[in-house]
C-alpha cells in the first residue's frame, strides 16, 4: 500500500497557501485553510462528465453508454441502501447539491456548522452506490422535467445548437442531461458500468477550502472513511474532430421574445488540454476584444446590436477548445458578420500595446476577486487537478502574460473559418 | 468575523463601514430607498443604468470601461429592485484591496472617487442627460423588458404577482410599465436624479479593509449640502383573500410553469419574520421540505417545486414545472401538503432539519461580500436590524405550534399556468 504525502503549495502574490495531499488511497485531496471563515466548502469530483461516452473497460472492451448517464448517475448515487444523503445532510445542516459537467461530476456541501459528520456523509455516498430497478425508473420522471425545463430555455439551447453546428464528432456537442428517450435506456447495470469505470479513487479528487480545511484533520478522516481504490486506468476514447465546423449557421424557432445568438470559433487543437499560459493569454485576449472596454463592444453597442446580456467564453475542455460570444440582439447576422469581419482585421494588426495592458490588469484582478470565495477556489482547483494545471500557478501566468505571446495565442486561437453562427427566433 | 459600525452623515442618510480583513476586494454600495409609484418607477428604474453608462469626467462609454479595466477591472453594479412596495436603486463598486496591485498603487481611494463621480457628477447639461446615453440605456431597458418573457420560471413568478395585486402597488413593474419607460425624456431622467438625492432614505455600506474617512466625508458634503427631505416608505399588508382568481397564458412551451400566491397577514415591519420564514421552508425551501419529499421525489411530477416568502409583502409564492397533463395534480398536491401542515402534521425531522438548514445560511452569510451586504441591506425595511446571532437566537425559538398556527394564516389567491399548446393547438 502506498502512503500519504502531503506537499505545501505557496503564492508568491497573496498570502494564501493549500495543501495538496496523495492520499494512500488514491485520492488526490486539496485543503486550502481560509482564516476566519466561519463556513467550509467541500467538493468532491469524479473526473467523468457527459463528454465520456465511450470508454474502454478493464477488459479493454469498448463500452458506449447512453447520452445523459454521467448526469443520470449524479442524481441516483444521492440515494443509499440506508437512505437518502439530503436526509442524512438534514441532520447537520449542511447546504448540499451536485452537478454534472462535460468532463466532470461534483458533489458538494457548505456548511458552518458539524463539518466532520457532513464530510463523512459526503465520502460515505459517493463510494457506496445503490441503484435498484425502482429506484433508477422513479427518476426518470424528475430528470424527464429538467430535461423540459433547458428545452424552454434559450440560452442553453443556443449554445447546444452552436456546438452542434461545430463540432461533427466530439460528444461536447450532446445535451448533459440527455433526452427524454436516450434516458429511457438507462438501467441499473449501466449505471453500476459508468461507476465502476469512473469512480475510482484515482480518478477523482477532494477539495476543501474554508474556515475548517485543516490538513491533518482531513487526512485522518479520509483514513478512516475512504477504501483503498485499485489503480486502474480508465480510458475514455473521442472520435476524430476535423478542423473545419460542420456548418457556419443554424438556427431555432423557440418560444421568445427577443432573438438571442451564440458566434464560435473552433479551434484546431493538437493536444487535449491547454497549458496555464494558454489559458491566461486567452483570457487576456477575450477582454481585449469583446469586454465593455473594447472597441467592438463599442460598435456593436453603438449600432443597437447587443444589450447587457452580452457576454463571451473560453469554453475549454478534454480535446475541444473555442471562443463562444453572444446575447440578445435584435439583429443576430449583423451583430454576428460585424464579430467575424473584427477578428479578422484583428488578426492582420494584432491588439494594441494599451488594449492588452488593461486587459491583463483586469483579468489580473478578477483571478484576486475568485480568491474571496470557498465555492470558486475549490471549482478552481478542481479544475486544475482534472486538467493537469496548478492554481496559483494561473494567476502568475496572467501577471507574466506579455503583448507577444497573446498576439501569438490570437492567431492560434481565432480562425475566421472556423466559425458559426446559432441564433433563437421567435415563433 | 465582520464588525458593522453605522452612523447617520446627513439627514436620513447612514454609513455603515464593515471592517473586513478577510477579503481581497473593497466594495463601497450605496442604496436610495423611495416609494413604489406607477409615476416615478420607470425613472428610477433606467436612472441607475445612465449613471453607470458614462459619467461627465469620463464621457463615453468606452472611455469609462477602460477606466475600470485601469483599476484592475473593477466592476461597477446598478440596480433597481423591488423591495416590499419600495424601490431600492443600488450603485456599487467593487475592486482589489490596495494590498495586491501588481505595482503598489493605491485604488481604494480611486474607488471612492469614482463612485462619487457617477452618483453626483454624471454626464449632463442644461438639466437634461446626455442623449446619447439616455437612449442607448432606454433600449436596452425595453431590450430587458421584452425579454422577460425569455426566462419562463422568472417570468411566470412575475406575471401572478402582477395578476395577484392588480390593485395594489406591489403590482406595479419595477420599471413601471414599458410604456412609461417609452415616454422617458432625458430631463425628466435628470429630475428624477436630483429627486432621488434630495427624498429618498439614503444606506451607504462600505465593506472591506480599507480607511473610510475619507468616503464617509465626501458622502457628508454632498449629501449634507442638500435639503433633504424624507419619503414614507411603507407596504399594505392584505390578509383577506376573495375568490381564488386564476389566470391560464397559452404558449409553444414544453413544459408547464404553475405558480400558486398565497396571502399570510405576516409582514415586516409589524411582525418579526423569521418564523414565517421557517414555515416556509418547512413547506418547500429545502431538500427536505414536504414539497420536495413528495412532490418530486415521491411523485416524480417535477424537477423543482420551491415555496418563498416575502417577508416584506406578506406573501407566499410556490411555484413548480410540471407537464401539461400534471398541472391539476400538482395543485392538489400543493394544497394537500400545506392541508398536513395546518392540520399539524410535522415531524420534529421536519422542523429540525429546516432549522439547520436555515441556521447555516445565516452563519454563511457573512463569508462573502455579496451575503454580508445582502444581510444588512435586506434588513434595511425591517423593524430591527438583527445580528447573526440574534437571528439565529430568534429561530431557534420557534416553536411547533408557532409553526401551525403561521401555516394555518397562508390562504390562496391566485394561480397562474403558462400552459403549453395541446398537439391540435399547436397544429393549428
Amino acid at each position: 500500500m502506498s502512503r500519504t504525502v502531503t506537499e505545501e503549495i505557496t503564492s508568491n502574490i497573496v498570502e494564501d497557501k493549500y495543501f495538496r495531499i496523495q492520499h494512500k488511497s488514491g485520492l488526490t485531496i486539496y485543503v486550502y485553510p481560509k482564516k476566519g471563515f466561519k463556513s467550509t466548502y467541500a467538493l468532491f469530483g469524479a473526473k467523468y462528465g457527459s463528454i465520456n461516452t465511450t470508454f474502454k473497460d478493464e477488459n479493454s472492451t469498448v463500452i458506449t453508454v447512453p447520452d445523459g448517464i454521467a448526469h443520470y448517475l449524479e442524481h441516483k448515487l444521492f440515494e443509499d441502501e440506508d437512505g437518502d444523503a439530503f436526509a442524512k445532510y438534514a441532520k447537520t445542516g449542511a447546504s448540499a447539491n451536485a452537478y454534472t459537467s462535460f468532463d466532470k461530476t461534483c458533489y458538494l456541501f457548505s456548511c458552518a456548522d458539524n463539518f466532520d459528520e457532513s464530510l463523512k456523509i459526503l465520502l460515505g455516498f459517493v463510494c457506496s452506490p445503490y441503484f435498484t430497478e425502482e429506484t433508477v425508473k422513479k427518476e426518470q420522471g424528475i430528470i424527464g422535467q429538467e430535461i423540459r425545463m433547458y428545452d424552454d430555455d434559450p440560452n442553453w439551447r443556443v449554445m447546444f445548437n452552436l456546438l452542434g453546428a461545430m463540432y461533427h464528432n466530439h460528444p461536447v456537442k450532446i445535451d448533459i442531461a440527455g433526452t427524454v428517450e436516450t434516458i429511457a435506456e438507462i438501467t441499473p447495470q449501466k449505471l453500476y458500468d459508468c461507476y465502476n469505470g469512473f469512480y475510482n479513487l484515482n480518478n477523482m479528487a477532494l477539495v476543501i477550502a474554508g474556515g475548517c480545511a485543516e490538513p491533518e484533520k482531513i487526512i485522518d478522516m479520509a483514513d478512516k472513511y475512504l477504501p483503498v481504490s485499485p489503480e486502474k486506468n480508465v480510458e475514455s476514447t473521442f472520435p476524430y474532430e476535423p478542423a473545419e465546423v460542420v456548418c457556419d449557421y443554424t438556427e431555432q424557432r423557440l418560444a421568445v421574445s427577443v432573438p438571442l445568438f451564440n458566434v464560435g470559433f473552433k479551434e484546431n487543437i493538437v493536444k487535449e488540454r491547454l497549458s496555464n499560459m494558454e489559458m491566461a493569454e486567452s483570457e487576456i485576449l477575450l477582454s481585449a476584444i469583446a469586454s465593455g472596454s473594447s472597441e467592438l463592444y463599442k460598435i456593436l453597442e453603438d449600432k443597437g446590436l447587443i444589450n447587457n446580456t452580452f457576454e463571451y467564453e473560453h469554453f475549454e475542455g478534454p480535446c475541444y477548445s473555442s471562443v463562444i460570444i453572444g446575447g440578445e440582439s435584435r439583429d443576430p447576422k449583423e451583430a454576428a458578420d460585424i464579430i467575424r469581419k473584427y477578428i479578422a482585421e484583428l488578426l492582420k494588426t494584432g491588439i494594441s500595446d494599451e488594449d492588452f495592458r488593461l486587459a491583463k490588469k483586469s483579468v489580473y484582478g478578477m483571478c484576486i476577486s475568485s480568491l474571496n470565495r470557498n465555492e470558486s477556489i475549490a471549482g478552481s482547483i478542481m479544475e486544475c487537478d482534472f486538467s493537469g494545471r496548478e492554481f496559483f500557478d494561473y494567476i502568475e501566468c496572467v501577471k507574466n502574460a506579455d503583448l507577444e505571446g497573446v498576439n501569438n495565442r490570437l492567431k492560434q486561437q481565432f480562425d475566421v473559418n472556423a466559425f458559426s453562427l446559432s441564433v433563437i427566433l421567435p415563433l | 468575523m465582520s464588525n458593522i459600525v453605522r452612523k447617520s452623515i446627513a439627514h436620513n442618510v447612514s454609513f455603515s463601514n464593515i471592517k473586513e480583513e478577510r477579503f481581497k476586494t473593497v466594495k463601497l454600495s450605496v442604496t436610495m430607498f423611495v416609494p413604489l409609484a406607477k409615476e416615478t418607477a420607470a425613472a428610477y428604474a433606467l436612472l441607475p443604468s445612465v449613471l453607470v453608462h458614462s459619467c461627465k469626467k469620463y464621457p463615453t462609454a468606452i472611455e469609462f470601461n477602460r477606466e475600470l479595466s485601469n483599476l484592475y477591472g473593477a466592476g461597477i453594479g446598478a440596480y433597481c429592485r423591488k423591495m416590499g412596495e419600495a424601490l431600492a436603486v443600488t450603485i456599487t463598486v467593487a475592486g482589489i484591496d490596495d494590498r495586491y496591485t501588481m505595482n503598489n498603487e493605491k485604488i481604494s481611494s480611486e474607488l471612492v472617487e469614482f463612485l462619487c463621480e457617477v452618483i453626483f457628477n454624471p454626464n449632463a447639461e442644461n438639466e437634461a442627460f446626455a442623449k446619447e446615453d439616455f437612449e442607448q440605456c432606454k433600449r436596452q431597458l425595453l431590450e430587458a423588458i421584452d425579454g422577460e418573457f425569455n426566462e419562463k420560471r422568472s417570468y411566470a413568478i412575475s406575471q401572478m404577482l402582477e395578476e395577484m395585486c392588480r390593485d395594489e402597488k406591489f403590482g406595479i413593474k419595477r420599471y413601471g410599465s414599458r410604456k412609461a419607460v417609452e415616454k422617458l425624456t432625458p430631463s425628466e431622467l435628470f429630475r428624477a436624479w436630483k429627486e432621488i438625492l434630495e427624498n429618498s432614505r439614503v444606506e451607504i455600506m462600505f465593506i472591506g479593509n480599507s480607511d473610510t474617512v475619507s468616503a464617509e466625508n465626501i458622502f457628508r458634503e454632498k449629501f449634507g449640502g442638500m435639503q433633504r427631505t424624507v419619503p414614507d416608505i411603507s407596504t399594505e399588508i392584505i390578509s383577506g383573500v376573495g375568490e381564488v382568481k386564476q389566470k391560464t397564458e397559452a404558449s409553444d412551451v414544453a413544459q408547464a410553469k404553475l405558480v400558486m400566491g398565497f396571502r399570510t397577514g405576516f409582514a415586516q415591519p409589524e411582525y418579526e419574520s423569521i418564523p414565517m420564514s421557517l414555515t416556509t421552508a418547512i413547506l418547500g425551501g429545502t431538500p427536505n421540505s414536504k414539497f420536495f419529499m413528495n412532490i418530486r421525489e415521491k411523485l416524480s411530477l417535477c424537477y423543482y417545486c420551491a415555496a418563498r416568502y416575502d417577508k416584506l409583502k406578506g406573501i407566499v409564492t410556490v411555484d413548480s414545472g410540471v407537464e401539461r397533463e400534471n398541472i391539476e395534480r400538482t395543485i392538489q398536491e400543493v394544497l394537500n401538503q400545506l392541508a398536513e401542515m395546518q392540520k399539524g402534521n410535522i415531524t420534529d425531522f421536519e422542523i429540525e432539519s429546516a432549522k439547520l438548514a436555515i441556521i447555516n445560511s445565516y452563519k454563511s452569510a457573512l463569508d462573502t461580500v455579496s451575503g454580508t451586504e445582502g444581510w444588512y441591506i435586506g434588513q434595511m425595511l425591517d423593524n430591527k436590524i438583527l445580528t447573526v446571532d440574534e437571528a439565529v437566537d430568534e429561530l431557534k425559538k420557534v416553536d411547533r405550534n408557532t409553526i401551525v398556527e403561521l401555516a394555518n394564516t397562508l390562504k390562496l389567491d391566485t394561480i397562474y399556468i403558462l400552459q403549453p399548446k395541446s398537439a391540435e393547438e399547436a397544429e393549428v
